[in-house]
């Protein structure tokens, strides 16, 4: 199992694949126990989410953001202009969020593409000389895209 | 009599030989330049490179078609064969056949016919004399770096200027790269043998990314959000060549661009605290920092942080060369302007124009030579401005792909 098919699951039980990688996806399952298992896992940890109960938000919470963005005290009775400020915090919180989770995503890719990022973009779009030797550049480019697209070499695939 | 007869007859002979001009090692490098331009070839290549598990031997079939269409079949080592790649020039596509997968990716490129001057610059570069490769008679030249960076010898087909065979050497892996066409045909190769298999049921995938080139630091700053940094000096040889912006997922990457005229370098700048530090690698200090050095192929790398960026140098360079250019990467906007500052007094030249300069991509000793010769006034490529010197590089540039343009059509 590699991560492109971890990824690929979890896109998969989330709704995020298309009709071809939905196929494909359920082929692999139906193959690979292990990876039915993963997938199993996955929607076990997503039925628990799904199973808490929501939760209220905090008075003390929406007065800590309205402070923060107007600098002065909620009004006890929330008015349009509050309600559109509470939007407007809700939506600053969601990007900062979404910044957070993507930031750490990109910081797991790191550890997962290793260094083949900058290899692959030095090889495809660096400046090689006019005598640089392109055979043994295709190799660092082609591998690279490989390991970026999380697909395995064609020797541990015939493994 | 008959004697004299042959004696003057051979003193004529050498006469005439005399009067031919010989190849030059300018000549040659030239020849070898304007090959892909003017001549397709057929070859089975053999190269041996650094591989995943130590030194690897690859074997290819290659086809080249002029000016800019590439093929190649990788035959071993077995982790490769099978893989198939075609170069258009404007994409190249990987066909993984035990994948069933196509890739789609940026092209390596065309022959730059500009980074000439670059390398007689930045190298000495010799002729040995000739060889036999392949069956072909060859002009050997030596390539030189005035820097640290690795020793060069290319066999030039002394008919097409195709080169049949190269080595690469440098002090801390020794000769680290070798590539021999061990059967080579110069008959014209067909366009259909370019055409990308697209079996039926193959997955495409596009790694084509996205990537914004600007003119100057500035403006890249601005495409990145956060300062970026360019080295206050270069190894030997090597000049500032172009920036770009490119992605990283959501994160934005500054890179920077270097080349010696032979080999390249791109030094990548990224906040710290959005991509990781890549794990592995052979640890080693950089002023007060950490770096890890990796290697991929022929390609090293320095990834390390300093100043709240994540900074990495990539190219075909002893890591010493490397770590030169990592020493002289300062994020500290205060020690830029103190040094800013420096050269200014030194040149008698106001801040801003050595400012400006930096804002181009120079390093420092490039623009005190600038300085220093526009106030001698020689009469040198030094003593043009840099935005002239962009200007004369673009207007040098389309003059040869209008002269590569009308040498290839028919």
């Amino acid at each position: 199992m590699n991560r492109r098919w971890e990824r690929l699951v979890s896109a998969y039980l989330d709704g995020e694949v298309t009709p071809e990688e939905r196929r494909e996806v359920e082929t692999r399952l139906r193959q690979h126990p292990d990876l039915q298992q993963l997938c199993e896992e996955l929607a076990q940890v997503r039925r628990l989410l799904q199973s808490l109960p929501p939760r209220e938000m905090p008075q003390e919470l929406e007065s800590r953001i309205l402070q923060a963005v107007r600098g002065q005290r909620p009004r006890s009775k929330q008015t349009g202009t509050g309600r559109l400020l509470w939007a407007a915090a809700g939506a600053a919180a969601a990007v900062v969020l979404f910044s957070w989770v993507r930031g750490g995503l990109d910081r797991l890719r790191a550890a997962e593409t290793g260094v083949h990022w900058f290899v692959w973009e030095h090889a495809a779009r660096g400046t090689p000389g006019p005598l640089a030797d392109r055979t043994v550049l295709q190799v660092a480019l082609t591998d690279g895209s490989l390991v970026l697209l999380g697909e395995p070499r064609a020797s541990e695939e015939a493994r | 009599m008959k004697g004299l007869v042959l004696l003057a007859a051979g003193l004529v002979a050498v006469a005439g030989a005399r009067a031919q001009p010989g190849p030059t090692p300018l000549g040659v490098l030239r020849g070898a330049l304007e090959a892909p331009l003017r001549t397709d070839y057929e070859a089975i290549q053999v190269l041996t490179a650094p591989g995943p598990n130590g030194p690897e031997t690859v074997r290819a079939a290659v086809w080249h078609r002029r000016p800019h269409t590439y093929r190649t079949e990788f035959l071993a080592p077995p982790r490769l064969a099978g893989r198939l790649v075609v170069d258009d020039g404007t994409y190249t596509w990987q066909y993984e056949p035990s994948l069933h997968l196509l890739v789609q990716a940026p092209s390596l490129g065309r022959s730059d016919l500009t980074l000439l001057g670059q390398v007689l610059d930045s190298h000495t570069v010799r002729l040995l004399g000739t060889d036999v490769v392949a069956g072909r008679q060859a002009y050997l030249l030596s390539l030189l770096p005035h820097g640290p960076g690795p020793t060069r010898r290319m066999w030039v087909d002394r008919v097409t200027g195709v080169v049949l065979k190269s080595e690469a050497a440098d002090v801390e892996r020794g000769v680290y790269f070798t590539s021999t066409f061990t059967r080579v045909s110069f008959l014209p190769v067909p366009q259909e043998l370019f055409r990308v298999p697209r079996p039926r049921g193959v997955r495409v995938l596009k790694l084509t990314g996205e990537t914004v080139r600007v003119r100057t630091l500035s403006e890249l700053s601005r495409q990145v959000g956060f300062p970026v940094v360019a080295p206050r000096e270069l190894p030997p040889g090597f000049r500032f060549r172009s920036a770009r912006a490119a992605a990283w997922g959501a994160t934005r990457a500054a890179v920077l661009e270097f080349s010696d005229g032979f080999s390249g370098l791109s030094l990548f700048q990224m906040p710290a605290q959005r991509v990781g530090d890549p794990p592995g690698g052979e640890v080693m200090r950089i002023g007060g920092a950490v770096a890890r050095a990796h290697a991929v192929g022929t390609l090293r790398l320095l990834v390390w942080e300093r100043g709240g960026l994540r900074l990495a140098v990539v190219g075909e360079a002893p890591l010493a060369l490397l770590r030169e250019v990592a020493l002289s990467v300062d994020p500290d906007p205060s020690a830029e302007a103190r040094r800013v500052q420096e050269v200014a007094r030194w040149a008698g030249a106001p801040a801003d124009r050595v400012a400006e300069l930096r804002d181009r991509g120079l390093s420092f000793s490039e623009i005190r030579a600038v300085l220093r010769s526009k106030a001698t006034g020689e009469a040198s490529l030094r003593t043009v401005s840099a935005s002239s010197l962009v200007e004369e590089l673009e207007r040098f540039q389309r003059a040869v792909r209008s002269w590569a343009s009308s040498r290839e059509s028919p």
